[in-house]
């Protein structure tokens, strides 16, 4: 089976309101997955449906031939799905090095491993100066970098990025392209939401767009580009106008 | 394991030298009833500091298993003439079963409303106590007893004996919290305590390591109190399980230092010291002995929220930002 991961007819209803409808798609390996949709489209709770922070109302996610639909998020990550989040969740008590250790912690209990581990993890992330600093002090591009670098010390198969660019300036976005880019280089699949478009456009080998709660489009980043829907969805089909 | 610095030897050889000393330089019943009582706050700060401090979670009822511990010593010599070198660790047992059936209930629960948790619960145990003949309801249980051989036990006629076994107990269960400190499962408790969304994403699952936590620190707490009765070889209810005891646990760790290994131990000698010489020397002063005691307390805990444990840092800090701003200000 060429998918890491297979989510089918994923529905999630908090009393009134349908956060996700019907959402069906998949992840090949290796693949780099964009997802996008004005906000309040259904993408994070898609994201946390996706890493056990809470369950599906109807529907199935199927990881790496495993039936995860009702596992939490520990038990997710140890099967390897590593998550970001939208609002950086860096564990301020501990320093950067510790943050990442917490990570590589996931698959061993010796820790002479656990910190090599965490050691390569923080070099390949870029944080190897900030090592030793309080992850409090971090600002926020530093902080999404900690999360990318938390996650991946997980060993994971499939990396799920929440907005890792929002609020980055231009130089830091291009950093932040890189270090996804070698992540996905060592084979991690990664599906990640994103509002950027240039970002989006220039990693994902697909796209998934959703609106309301539903995929409004699936396709490479030229079809959903070039997609009505998508277009009337984002530009309220003010495009053709202009 | 790292090899100890020759520096590091002398630091500990001298901690030691002081530990066998000091008993003998204060030769006096008070002055080892205070040592003593260091040395079982010190075990109750240690303790409460692997759920509070390490893991976040403020229990105010953990003197739920400091009675545990006392009683089980109580309780297993009336009933089956069992030494307390066994019955201490049969009364941690308990405590940790106990722990188990409160921690699964309770520590679903964070913040607030887990620490007013905990107390209830240990009010309700408190209540149960009082009204259970069969552990000697309010009236307590006294344990003396001149035919019993003062080793097996553990009834020392000499206050003395009782201070160095207490610290070797101390030191013992010191190194375990050390050795703990650099282990997967400390690391995990702080990254519950600092977040615990993040912990959960991180492969940790953060309710079977509170639970685990929670336990640990009924067992070392149930141990003090087991060397507590011991020492006192009575205790009852109002001695032992109220809401005060509670309170004074927290405070130990959290003026010592909240989730550091030695800042318990601080807190302990600095509490007891405090506690017991504004009772005894200030107690015809009704209430004063009280006052200042809070008074002081209030003062730590508002000025040096960090705990005494974080003193030296401070000033290292306070010193590095003088010199660098001489090293930065102009010359004239």
């Amino acid at each position: 089976m060429n998918s890491i991961l297979q989510v089918n007819d994923a529905t999630k209803k908090f009393s009134g309101l349908m956060a996700n409808e019907g959402i069906t798609f998949h992840v090949d390996r290796g693949e780099i997955v964009g997802v996008v949709g004005p906000n309040g489209a259904g993408k994070t709770t898609l994201f946390n449906s996706l890493s056990g922070v809470h369950q599906l109302t109807r529907g199935s996610i199927i990881f790496d031939g495993t039936d995860i639909t009702k596992l939490n998020s520990h038990k997710i990550c140890k099967l390897g799905i590593g998550r970001t989040f939208q609002i950086p969740q860096a564990i301020v008590t501990l320093t950067v090095e510790e943050n990442v250790l917490i990570g590589a912690l996931c698959h061993t209990n010796n820790m002479k491993e656990a910190r090599q581990h965490a050691d390569e993890t923080i070099e390949v992330c870029g944080l190897a100066a900030l090592a030793k600093k309080p992850a409090s002090i971090l600002n926020v591009a530093q902080k999404k970098r900690l999360e990318i670098a938390r996650a991946y010390a997980t060993d994971p198969k499939l990396l799920l990025l929440d907005e890792t660019m929002a609020g980055l300036t231009a130089t830091e976005r291009v950093e932040s392209v890189k270090l996804i880019e070698k992540i996905n280089a060592k084979g991690v699949s990664i599906l990640m939401i994103e509002h950027n478009m240039d970002v989006v456009m220039r990693v994902s080998n697909r796209v998934i767009v959703l609106d309301a709660g539903k995929v409004l489009a699936i396709g490479t980043p030229e079809e959903v580009t070039s997609n009505e829907a998508v277009i009337n969805a984002y530009l309220g089909g003010g495009k053709k106008d202009a | 394991m790292k090899k100890l610095s020759s520096k590091r030897y002398l630091l500990w050889a001298g901690i030691l030298v002081i530990l066998i000393v000091l008993p003998l330089l204060f030769n006096t019943a008070f002055s080892h009833h205070i040592m003593t009582m260091m040395c079982i706050w010190a075990l109750l700060g240690m303790g409460w500091n692997f759920i509070g401090g390490y893991a976040g979670q403020i229990s105010n009822g953990h003197a739920i298993y400091y009675a545990f511990g006392a009683y089980a010593n109580a309780m297993l010599l009336q009933w089956f003439n069992l030494s307390p070198w066994i019955a201490m660790w049969v009364g941690c047992l308990l405590s940790a079963g106990i722990a188990f059936l409160i921690g699964k209930g309770l520590l679903r629960f964070r913040g607030h409303v887990f620490a007013i948790a905990t107390m209830a619960v240990a009010e309700c145990v408190r209540l149960i106590f009082i009204n259970t003949k069969a552990v000697g309801g309010a009236t307590g249980v006294y344990i003396f007893s001149a035919k019993l051989n003062p080793i097996l036990y553990m009834q020392f006629s000499s206050t003395r004996t009782y201070v160095y076994l207490y610290m070797a107990i101390v030191v013992c269960v010191l190194l375990f919290v050390r050795w703990l400190n650099k282990t997967k499962f400390c690391y995990y408790l702080r990254a519950i305590n600092g977040n615990e969304t993040a912990a959960e994403s991180a492969g940790i699952n953060a309710a079977n390591y509170k639970l685990l936590a929670y336990m640990l620190s009924a067992v070392i707490v149930s141990l003090a109190g087991s060397l507590y009765m011991q020492f006192m070889l009575y205790t009852d209810p109002s001695m032992i399980l109220t809401s005060n005891i509670s309170m004074m646990i927290v405070l130990v760790t959290v003026m010592g230092g909240v989730g550091t290994v030695y800042g318990p131990i601080i807190g302990a000698i600095v509490l007891t010291y405090i506690s017991e010489y504004t009772r005894v020397y200030l107690s015809h002063y009704n209430g004063l002995d009280m006052v200042i005691y809070g008074v002081l307390v209030i003062l730590i805990v508002l000025f040096i929220p960090d705990g005494l444990i974080s003193i030296p840092g401070r000033i290292k800090r306070h010193r590095e930002r003088r010199h660098t701003a001489g090293k930065e200000a102009p010359a004239k």
